[in-house]
């Protein structure tokens, strides 16, 4: 080998040392993003193998299946007037504001309902860490996905209050910002080759000049911004959720920008969404359809949220859809569409286990079909994906089965 | 490399099983210092020569380049010497009986090769397994509350150059640039095209701003007052009072009240200094973001020190255990002055728990097994232990909840840590996640 061949050799070699110890040193949080690559590494070889499509299937035609409902009209709702809150403009609020006082906590993988909430806990004082708020909501650690009205009951739970609602817009988020609320958004992620997932971040600053947001975020880092409008696009998917930590001392004082009653929320939220189908294309669309269902199975309206949720399943739903949100699979039981709720869990099922509500709806539609082995199977398998979840263990009792 | 060249080079005695003879006759040495030296087995290190009583430096200069300390190998069969390195006979299996005091089972073990060690009464070591760093033995704590010890750079140049190992060393470095790049790739730090591939999410920037610099005027922004350099706000300015503060008075009802500032939190990503590695009955280490410990032999117990310390202090950490049995426990190892004087609070595979302090290498039960409910049973459960040690007294917590409290004798600054014991089961699995500590007290 000649000298100069040599030396490119090992003047890259050099190179490829240096870079390759300074990526353990400059890339935070490594081992956590291998181990979650790798995850979805076997994520996309499970669903190449098994040729599983991108999309939630769309409805199902079936004796008890309602008649196609893409064709036709929804009914318009029973409520018409939603009653607005006298809550303060942007004139009345400051134009960029940062609250300080969270500890960043790096998620652990599929940690961020857990991490997200001891960042907000951390603003309030206390103390914990991943671990104490992860132990509670989770006690299946693969368990994918924490739902909002877990991770309120925890809060309470330690002492403090919570207030999860639906519907909210980016100017409430900033008016709650300002009374010195950093607000928990149940929102997505989505990454490059890995598709659309569900994600909590914590919003702790804004500004209007900039037009962005502050957000503290388990998986981006700390002080991570983002621009107002995609905040917005990001949090569209989980029909603008979100939940306010409090003090029980400071409950009037937040109640006075949220307002309290769960009911005009949902009717805003329907009218936003339904508005939003008029104007919205592609994946966009099917999440505002898939807002206005949810907003209408939250009224009671069960046979308007199946219709909603039909359109939306036409738009095209990921397959992660059903991973964090499971109002369809309610709403199909109650109008008796049980071969949508099968359809819908076994597409879900056959990506992920142990999701524990869609095991448990499966049940019920199970149990309907006369199929009593299968539902109680369900509800164990439930029961085994999180043992603080208590649906399932009510209906094995219901039915006179053993847990 | 050739024979030649490696018979040159003086054969090195193992300090582990060199015999008497062998050792008196190295230079600076006489039977009196040889056998203090063997009384001073086992060694990790040919440093820990220096603990040799009478011992001095000088003496230890000219030993140094004449003796090592050969790895253990676990379960292995030793290997054919070559003659150059058997200054020791080479001996038949022997059983070992070792009396573990009671109620800790006498428990028998079948070595290879090396003779037994003293049998003394007293003598635990080959039974508890601890840490293959007996660095906190005779270590004088430091008055200070918590601090992080020896640095990590300091304990891995130790290890690379403190004996010769040339071609493990380069192949270690190659292992690990290979596996470096593997990873910045994987992560997305490096990629083909060198600019590309950001290690976080782009974030909407405003054209031709920064997006460092956008962080920094958010971070510094206040009410009304615009940095010079950004443009006016299109929206009104509001109200200049200062955003409210939050309310820190409300009370979580776990032991994690009132504590002070976080010593630690370890969540394994990466791993801070824990005192991993493998013995013949136990392997200590990092896996999958956690640290798993795991004990291969029945009867065993095994622990690891992180490098932090202090008296008061509120110490928590999830557990979680592998396939277990009735007997085997895992849990927390708190106020560890040395491996012969620590505290023990486990978790058992039945959801029991049970606090054990050692005190001169003697266990004392100060809460034997008790049931709780607040405790996951069964294998494969996770749990999350707790201890509040204040002075005196020792308030322990299962999943966050107050399970009971004793008074210790005899409070001292000490280690954190972690350990698993079996019971009846070969290669119990204990592991371990997410440990924190906080001071307590001002």
């Amino acid at each position: 080998m000649r000298t100069t061949d040599m030396r490119k050799w090992l003047i890259s070699g050099v190179v490829l040392l240096a870079l390759g110890s300074a990526s353990f040193v400059v890339v935070p949080n490594w081992p956590e993003r291998l181990g979650w690559r790798w995850q979805q590494f076997w994520s996309t070889t499970r669903r190449s193998v098994l040729q599983l499509p991108d999309t939630l299937p769309t409805p199902v035609t079936s004796s008890d299946a309602a008649p196609t409902a893409g064709a036709r009209p929804l009914a318009t709702p029973a409520a018409v007037s939603a009653p607005t809150l006298a809550t303060p403009t942007a004139a009345q609020r400051p134009a960029q504001i940062e609250l300080t006082g969270v500890t960043q906590v790096w998620q652990k993988v599929n940690n961020c309902g857990p991490a997200t909430l001891a960042m907000a806990l951390s603003y309030w004082g206390w103390k914990g860490t991943q671990a104490n708020t992860a132990n509670a909501l989770k006690p299946n650690p693969d368990d994918r996905n924490v739902s909002p009205a877990e991770l309120a009951a925890y809060a309470q739970r330690i002492g403090l209050e919570a207030q999860v609602r639906q519907g909210g817009t980016l100017e409430l988020v900033r008016q709650l910002v300002a009374a010195g609320f950093p607000v928990i958004l149940e929102t997505t992620l989505v990454l490059p080759d890995q598709g659309w997932e569900g994600h909590y971040t914590l919003v702790t600053g804004y500004s209007d000049p900039h037009q962005q947001f502050t957000t503290q975020d388990s998986l981006r880092g700390p002080n991570f911004v983002q621009a107002y409008a995609d905040v917005e696009r990001e949090w569209r998917a989980f029909n603008y959720t979100f939940i306010v930590l409090h003090p029980p001392e400071r409950q009037a004082q937040l109640l006075a920008l949220l307002g309290d009653d769960p009911a005009a929320d949902a009717q805003r939220a329907a009218e936003r969404a339904r508005a939003e189908t008029q104007t919205l294309t592609g994946q966009d669309l099917a999440f505002a359809w898939f807002n206005l269902g949810t907003s209408l199975a939250a009224l009671g309206d069960w046979p308007g949220a199946a219709q909603a949720y039909d359109q939306a399943r036409q738009a095209g739903l990921p397959w992660r859809m059903l991973w964090y949100q499971h109002a369809p699979l309610e709403t199909y039981f109650h109008t008796g569409r049980y071969d949508d709720v099968l359809a819908l869990a076994e597409a879900t099922l056959a990506q992920a286990d142990g999701l524990e509500e869609v095991l448990y709806w499966r049940g019920q539609a199970r149990l309907a079909r006369g199929d009593r082995d299968g539902a109680a199977a369900d509800w164990r398998a439930a029961l085994a994906a999180n043992r603080n979840y208590t649906a399932p263990a009510q209906a094995l009792a219901d039915a006179g089965l053993n847990p | 490399m050739t024979d030649t060249v490696t018979t040159a080079r003086t054969p090195r005695l193992d300090l582990n099983t060199a015999s008497p003879e062998a050792l008196a006759a190295l230079p600076g040495l006489d039977p009196a210092l040889a056998e203090r030296i063997i009384a001073h087995r086992p060694f990790t290190r040919t440093k820990e020569l220096l603990r040799v009583p009478g011992l001095e430096p000088e003496v230890f200069a000219l030993v140094a380049p004449r003796v090592k300390v050969a790895r253990p190998r676990a379960a292995r069969e030793p290997r054919p010497r070559r003659p150059r390195a058997a200054p020791a006979p080479a001996s038949p299996p022997v059983e070992v009986h070792v009396h573990v005091n009671a109620p800790l089972e006498a428990t028998t073990y079948r070595t290879t090769g090396a003779p037994p060690p003293p049998p003394t009464p007293d003598v635990i070591d080959p039974v508890v397994i601890v840490a293959p760093e007996p660095r906190m033995a005779g270590r004088q704590l430091a008055p200070a509350t918590s601090r992080a010890l020896v640095p990590l750079g300091a304990q891995v140049s130790a290890a690379l150059f403190e004996s010769y190992a040339g071609p493990r060393v380069m192949f270690a470095l190659f292992s690990f640039t290979l596996l470096a790049v593997a990873l910045a790739l994987m992560t997305g730090t490096l990629s083909f095209r060198w600019s590309a591939a950001p290690a976080t999410l782009p974030a909407p920037t405003e054209p031709g701003v920064p997006l460092a610099t956008q962080v920094s005027q958010a971070v510094s922004a206040t009410l009304a007052a615009q940095p010079t350099a950004t443009p006016p706000p299109t929206a009104t300015p509001g109200p200049t009072e200062a955003p409210p503060t939050p309310t820190t008075a409300f009370v979580s009802n776990s032991g994690l009240d009132g504590v002070g500032p976080q010593i630690f939190n370890e969540t394994f990503v990466p791993p801070g200094y824990w005192s991993v590695g493998e013995t013949d009955f136990s392997n200590i280490f990092f896996d999958d973001n956690q640290l798993a410990v795991l004990v291969k032999t029945p009867g065993a117990i095994a622990w690891a020190f992180n490098g932090y310390a202090a008296d008061d202090f509120y110490y928590q950490g999830l557990v979680r255990m592998g396939a277990c049995q009735l007997g085997d426990y895992a849990g927390l190892v708190f106020r560890g002055q040395d491996d012969n004087n620590l505290y023990l609070f486990g978790l058992a595979c039945d959801g029991r728990y049970r606090l054990v302090r050692r005190a001169g290498g003697e266990f004392q039960f100060l809460l034997d097994f008790t049931f709780t409910p607040e405790a996951a049973a069964g294998s494969n459960a996770t749990n999350l232990l707790a201890v509040r040690a204040e002075a005196r007294k020792l308030s322990l917590y299962v999943n966050d909840r107050f399970v009971n409290s004793v008074d210790d004798v005899a409070p001292a600054e000490g280690f954190f840590g972690v350990f698993a014991k079996a019971g009846v089961t070969s290669n119990l699995r204990a592991d371990f996640d997410d440990l924190s500590a906080w001071s307590l007290g001002p």
